[in-house]
């Protein structure tokens, strides 16, 4: 049973430096036991080094490792069983077959082969197939059940749909989405926004080695100077043409039978809409609100720049209590 | 722990077979060319069916080894397998260790198939003590399958691997006794012999296996074979990195030049003192 007051991963300060290039700088989050959290960044951010000092294949320069309250640092060993790891860049011998690849594995972690995950994750009639003959969507759920072979209490995942189609991008998302349904945690790093807006809990944007904010994507979207479009579609089409001034409104834009304002304050120009329709007899015939997306809110972060802007009030706020006193 | 190593040895004798690279290196190559100087070099050499089947079994070792087991370490490293193998708890020594027995295993069996077939099909004078040519056999054989991990954890990639790996084949096949026994290759040459771990297994076959007479005390062959391969696998060990970067390398790679040194010493010797 997980232990729901603890955190299941903590990073706190972390530091990596390679040689004189700095990898990650000051990195710092926790994970909440069950949660599917994303680490986000634009490639060389310092997320891949971040899961690795995590998995124990990196040693950091300074700060401080924890999976489930066990510090990776001083016992790796008891931290490694504790994880189920699928690396950005990993493979199998291109000659091994997925039948055999199960047991290989499991036979080091000392468990029993896990032929139900290979027929959960579809590769069951795959058994014989050498891994260099799946498909990459095939190879990275034979990875994705190896990592899970020793039923990990967390599981780490670098770029899992790096590469991958659309379908077996959506194949792999609802495996992850069972996963957490099932309690697993998932620590899950990504530059893909909208992956991380469908799927994470909360999420950690990383820049340029530092955490600049942690919260959900949708507190993180609703946090930025991003306009929500608000979308009005009516019979008589009462504001075609209309530059009447609405509360929040920034701009308007007439787009065919739509007319769309973009708002500061969603809420206040949707009540005012609804409240001009009224006094008109117009018919709402489709209403839309469209908030800023997380790539929105990130290509805003990312063009403040970490190191010259430091996080934002609200990241500050919404950041855990690891971030607290973070150079800015 | 021994539940891996063993899940590990059966995937890697299998890999073995399966793969074509190390089939053609492990089984076909290496009988192939004794079939083929076989048929041809008994003509022009008579006194090469003496030392055919331990030369044979010392070319199957040599194209293996230097061959066969380099790249497949570097291929895992560079795409990844080694990281694999790391986060899932194969412990550092059983990923070269293992392909390294896995190759023994198949050179014992190359080696066997020689013994039977020379007698038989080339009229080459049988192994005259069986249980010294298995013993040497097994010895060289772990040599230089440490030699060919060794080359592999060292080298950057295949190119720099295989210059590594000709830098001791041509000289081995050339100078070791192989084709030509030690005590007739020009006594220029015969430092050069010495450094040459093939030399060493080749007068340790000769002495012990088929009692003729060599340059080099046949047991103390034996003894600079063992020292050399546990020089070899312990700077393959010092020397692994399980990825591209270094990562977890605790030596740098030049220091595999020292798997050198236990034949160094006795050609030192032999060269200054005779």
């Amino acid at each position: 049973m997980m232990d729901t007051a603890r955190p299941a991963v903590r990073i706190d300060r972390l530091e990596k430096r390679y040689g004189d290039t700095i990898a990650v700088a000051d990195v710092s989050f926790e994970v909440r036991p069950g949660e599917l959290f994303g680490v986000l960044g634009p490639n060389g951010a310092g997320k891949t080094t971040t899961l690795e000092c995590l998995e124990g294949l990196r040693t950091p320069d300074a700060g401080h490792l924890e999976v489930l309250g066990v510090d990776v640092a001083s016992d790796p060993a008891a931290a490694r069983p504790l994880l189920g790891v699928q690396l950005q860049v990993a493979g199998l011998p291109a000659t091994m077959r997925v039948g055999e690849a199960m047991r290989f594995f499991c036979a080091y972690r000392g468990v029993p082969p896990r032929d139900d995950l290979l027929e959960r994750f579809g590769l069951t009639d795959k058994l014989t197939a050498a891994y260099g003959s799946l498909s990459g969507g095939q190879q990275r759920r034979l990875v994705l059940a190896l990592a899970l072979a020793h039923d990990p209490q967390v599981l780490v995942l670098d770029e899992p749909t790096s590469g991958l189609d659309v379908p077996a991008r959506a194949e792999l998302h609802a495996i992850l989405r069972e996963l957490k349904a099932a309690g697993t945690t998932i620590l899950l790093a990504t530059h893909d926004m909208a992956e991380a807006e469908t799927l994470c809990d909360r999420v950690a944007i990383v820049l340029r080695g530092r955490t600049v904010a942690v919260a959900s994507p949708a507190e993180l979207t609703t946090s930025g100077h991003g306009l929500s479009t608000v979308s009005v579609r009516t019979a008589d089409g009462t504001f075609i043409g209309s530059d009447a001034t609405l509360p929040g409104v920034q701009e308007i834009i007439d787009d065919g039978d739509y007319t769309r304002w973009l708002s500061d304050d969603p809420a206040a120009t949707v009540t005012a809409v609804l409240g001009a329709l009224e006094r008109t007899a117009d018919e709402l015939i489709d209403l839309r609100i469209e908030r800023p997306s997380l790539e929105e809110r990130f290509l805003e972060l990312t063009s403040a720049g970490p190191a010259s802007q430091g996080p934002s009030r609200h990241d500050r706020e919404t950041s855990g209590p690891a971030r607290e006193g973070a150079p800015s | 722990m021994i539940q891996g190593l063993v899940a590990h040895g059966a995937v890697e004798l299998r890999t073995g077979i399966r793969d074509r690279t190390l089939l053609l290196m492990t089984y076909l190559f290496p009988l192939g060319f004794y079939g083929f100087l076989g048929a041809f070099m008994t003509d022009l050499n008579p006194g090469f069916l003496d030392v055919m089947i331990p030369g044979m079994a010392v070319f199957a070792m040599l194209a293996a080894a230097m061959f066969g087991l380099p790249a497949p370490l570097i291929t895992a490293r560079t795409t990844g397998v080694l990281r694999s193998y790391r986060i899932n708890g194969v412990p550092t020594g059983a990923v070269f260790g293992v392909p390294a027995v896995t190759t023994v295993v198949h050179l014992l069996v190359v080696g066997a198939i020689i013994a039977m077939s020379a007698p038989v099909i080339f009229d080459a004078p049988p192994v005259g003590h069986v249980p010294a040519f298995a013993l040497v056999m097994l010895i060289a054989a772990a040599t230089h399958t440490a030699l060919g991990a060794l080359i592999g954890v060292v080298s950057a990639n295949d190119r720099i691997a295989v210059l590594w790996s000709q830098l001791l084949f041509l000289p081995s096949v050339l100078l070791a006794g192989i084709i030509v026994p030690l005590e007739q290759i020009p006594e220029l040459f015969q430092p050069l012999s010495l450094l040459l771990p093939a030399s060493y297994a080749m007068e340790a076959f000769r002495g012990l296996a088929l009692g003729a007479d060599t340059l080099i005390a046949p047991w103390l062959a034996v003894g600079v074979l063992v020292a050399g391969a546990i020089a070899a696998f312990v700077l393959t060990w010092l020397c692994y990195a399980w990825d591209d970067h270094g990562a977890g390398r605790r030596l740098h790679p030049a220091f595999g030049a020292l798997a050198l040194l236990p034949y160094a010493v006795p050609a030192f010797v032999v060269t200054v003192w005779g």
